[in-house]
């Protein structure tokens, strides 16, 4: 059972733990990435694919893809990564945290949250490792429907209103409520947004590991360098 | 072309870029005052050149143009599938930078918090676009998530200060907003056009369900540019997208709105072509099928052999049409036999296509035709200094039909001495060129066609009669015209009609005493005669129908002494045969008893021949003392 986890944008030698690695968000904040990474921001699937082949051939190492990339469909871009050996995946960037008028014009263009899951199954039927990640209690029923059993919680996007972040805090702890509900054998993840700061631990108490972000924003890399 | 009022006094000049790469006198311009513009939003070079000869006034290179090229709706350009501004700047600088001669804006995205503003604007214009317009913009976000992006110093901000570099860097300023405090913040940074955008726009197979009609974008609109012009009467105003699919509808929010233009996008390119596409294809599939039921037409008319060339409905042809189609994709030697002039060519020709040889060559010799001491050689070829005179090699028409078809015609024609070399080649497969040693495995199909007896030949020791066991394991015999008379009208017609294609002229009509002429002359010459004869008097003859009197002086002697109204009348293009009091019983007596021959004397086919039912010919059978 996957335990404690990070967000990285290459893989890396950290001690224990699995990996999510999304080359796309290299130089983001989680806030920028919840606000920004699933907009016309880069080529994700292209940079992860770019950088394949570090991820290859290692176990606790998942690729972050868009699972619904338009111009890659699911048979593809799986067979892509399935050839540098890359054993796991994750739905990052996702179009999970779009809402309203672009979410409803992405779906009519095919592109929407049940197209990351049907992506996501198909994986898990090639034989890959899938996290996928959830963020409204809806998304975590259609996940459990389809079979994946690896999730992970993500918070939604939250302002800077504390009762704003007290709010969303509460939908993900209901959102992995649902999952153990659905699916009392499945492995909940719960991503420790840095925003949130403690207000997350009921989540995390509920969960059976954590994901941290583990990315360094542009500023301070530039600033170490 | 819609014109602009000037009710707000002021006549707003030219807005002008100054690419860096351009002179004075070169410099682009939009929106000459007073005259409605148009800007095509597009993704290719094919489109921004089409537009610009319908009149565009401006290009926009948007990734959203070249997503819709690629075949999805343009609103997946708001996902992170491409590196925005290097995917714009690939295509828009191969297939449009000075492709067309109107002004060029680069979409520029600011989205992403990587991207270095200054220096995008500054290759924006080393590339030599005559602007930039922000796109993909955050206007295109719903409230909530802008004013997180906005908190987190993502998004509006940074398309303003985009606007603002490229209007300090001399380029084209324009951009796209939302709502009055949007224009008013690009007003402010410089931009000298402005463009409400509604969204995504409606329409189409893939397109966006409609979320707003045009009264509202209009009343929209018209707010948003009172705000602007308050501010800067000299900025262009414009709309965009949302419900404006048409030009009625583009007319409707422009005049409410009081707008310098519109910016057409998937107006331009997706729904037209999805449009067209389907109209187009839909149309190419009617003519195909059409295509396919003219073709079925023809052969009806024409018969089963009309893709070989081979005319003809009657139970002769038939059959022969039948033999070709059962004997063409064997590799066995077939003989043709037939009179001069029946079409044996053809027929070998039909027995090429129809195999699965038909691409690769069709070599034709006739036999009668090659002097006798140069027979060898035509056939097998000669390597260089084989002979005197042989100053190079030649391939031979056995090697140039290599896995094709070698027709030998007028075989019977072939010297002795070639016969044992042509055995012995046909046995084996093999050949060797004359003053060669060296063997060449061929893969040839043979087929021959003789107007002579063969068989007779070989009893006078003429022809080597192992040669004539080997050439004719299988043998095609091709029908005299005398023996398809029901086919002289359909073949007639025919070579007029070719005659006609060939001259450019509309082809001449036969008459029915004509007819009966052709009908009843013996034809020694076969097919080819009744070409000859067909298309001589489609020159001789001044008018548009070729008389009985016309075709007498070809028809010879036997014609002229011919009382045409002795003959059975023969309806041309039906083919039927109908008694008339003019018709002599011994003629129609000879005219069923032929068809019986013809038919084994088996009834019903006789009938079906003579175009006749089964109870008239019994009739006639008694009527003639038939048994």
């Amino acid at each position: 059972m996957l335990k404690n986890g990070e967000i990285v944008d290459r893989v890396t030698r950290s001690a224990g733990g699995f990996q999510i690695v999304c080359p796309h968000f290299a130089g983001l904040s989680a806030e920028e990435a919840d606000l920004v990474g699933c907009l016309p921001t880069g080529d994700a699937n292209g940079a992860l694919l770019a950088a394949a082949g570090s991820l290859g051939g290692k176990d606790g190492v998942f690729a972050g893809i868009l699972a619904a990339d338009p111009f890659r469909p699911a048979p593809m871009l799986l067979g892509l990564i399935k050839e540098a050996g890359i054993r796991g995946v994750t739905n990052l960037p996702t179009v999970a945290g779009i809402t309203d008028g672009l979410a409803e014009a992405l779906s009519h263009a095919g592109v929407d949250y049940a197209a990351e899951l049907e992506t996501l199954a198909m994986a898990a039927e090639q034989g890959l490792d899938v996290i996928a990640v959830v963020r409204t209690v809806a998304q975590a029923r259609e996940a459990t429907a389809a079979g994946l059993r690896q999730l992970l919680a993500y918070p939604p996007f939250a302002g800077d209103d504390p009762s704003d972040r007290t709010r969303s805090a509460a939908i993900t702890l209901d959102t992995a409520q649902v999952i153990r509900d659905a699916a009392p054998e499945a492995t909940i993840l719960a991503f420790r947004h840095p925003a949130y700061g403690s207000i997350l631990a009921p989540l995390i108490a509920a969960s059976d590991g954590v994901v941290d972000w583990s990315i360094t924003r542009r500023e301070m890399r530039d600033r170490a360098g | 072309m819609m014109k602009r009022s000037n009710d707000d006094g002021a006549a707003r000049e030219e807005a002008t870029a100054s690419a860096p790469k351009r002179s004075a006198q070169e410099r682009p311009t939009i929106g000459a005052a007073g005259r409605f513009a148009i800007g095509a939003a597009i993704g290719a070079g094919l489109v921004a050149r089409s537009a610009v000869r319908g009149g565009a006034d401006f290009i926009l290179a948007l990734s959203a143009g070249r997503v819709r090229v690629m075949g999805a709706p343009s609103v997946v350009s708001m996902l992170p599938i491409h590196q925005t501004n290097a995917f714009v700047a690939e295509f828009a600088r191969a297939e449009i930078l000075g492709r067309v001669d109107v002004p060029v804006l680069f979409g520029a995205s600011t989205l992403d918090p990587r991207t270095d503003i200054p220096e995008l604007v500054r290759q924006i214009a080393s590339w030599g676009f005559d602007g930039v317009i922000n796109f993909p913009s955050v206007i295109l976000l719903d409230g909530d998530r802008r004013a997180r992006m906005a908190r987190a110093g993502l998004g509006w901000q940074r398309e303003v200060e985009l606007i603002s570099a490229a209007k300090d860097a001399g380029l084209l300023a324009a951009a796209y907003v939302r709502t009055g405090q949007e224009a008013a913040d690009m007003v402010a940074a410089g931009s000298r056009l402005v463009c409400v955008n509604f969204g995504w726009t409606a329409g189409g197979f893939a397109g966006e369900p409609a979320t707003q009609d045009t009264a509202g974008a209009a009343a929209e609109a018209k707010a948003v540019f009172r705000q602007v012009r308050r501010l800067n009467p000299k900025t262009l105003c414009f709309v965009e997208g949302g419900p404006i699919v048409t030009p009625q509808a583009a007319a409707e929010v422009c005049q409410a709105g009081n707008a310098d233009g519109y910016i057409a996008s998937s107006t331009l390119d997706r729904i037209p072509l999805e449009t067209a596409v389907v109209d187009t294809a839909a149309a190419f599939k009617a003519v195909a099928g059409l295509t396919r039921k003219v073709e079925a037409l023809k052969t009806a008319m024409l018969g089963d052999g009309r893709r070989f060339g081979l005319y003809g409905r009657s139970a002769a042809m038939t059959q022969l049409v039948r033999m070709i189609e059962r004997l063409a994709d064997s590799d066995l030697t077939v003989l043709i036999r037939g009179a001069s002039g029946t079409g044996k060519e053809l027929v070998a020709q039909a027995l090429h296509r129809g195999s699965r040889r038909r691409d690769c060559p069709f070599v034709a010799v006739n036999c009668a035709a090659i002097p006798r001491d140069l027979m060898e050689s035509e056939l097998f070829g000669f390597e260089r200094g084989a002979f005197t005179g042989a100053s190079r090699a030649r391939v031979g028409r056995f090697e140039e039909a290599n896995n094709g078809t070698l027709f030998l015609d007028e075989i019977g024609d072939l010297d002795l001495s070639l016969q044992g070399k042509l055995l012995r080649v046909l046995e084996s497969g093999v050949i060797e060129r004359l003053g060669s040693n060296q063997a060449h495995q061929l893969n040839v199909r043979v087929l021959c066609a003789t107007h002579r007896d063969l068989r007779a030949m070989s009893a006078d020791g003429r022809f080597r009669e192992d040669l004539f066991f080997r050439l004719s394991q299988l043998e095609i015999r091709v029908p005299a015209l005398s023996e398809r008379i029901d086919d002289i009208p359909l073949l007639a017609q025919n070579f007029l009609a070719d005659f006609a294609t060939r001259h450019s002229a509309s082809p001449k009509v036969i008459d029915n005493i004509a007819y009966q002429l052709l009908i009843g002359h013996s034809w020694p010459g076969n097919v080819r005669e009744l070409r000859n004869v067909v298309q001589q008097a489609a020159i001789l003859t001044d008018g548009e129908v070729i008389g009985a009197a016309d075709l007498v002086p070809l028809l010879g002697e036997r014609a002229a002494a011919r009382d045409v109204t002795q003959l059975p009348i023969r309806v041309a293009n039906a083919g039927t045969i109908a008694d008339t009091s003019a018709v002599t019983a011994e003629t129609e007596r000879d005219w069923i008893l032929e068809a019986l021959r013809r038919n084994r004397f088996r009834r019903g086919a006789t009938a079906q021949e003579l175009g006749l039912s089964r109870k008239t010919l019994y009739n006639k059978l008694r009527q003639y003392g038939i048994e």
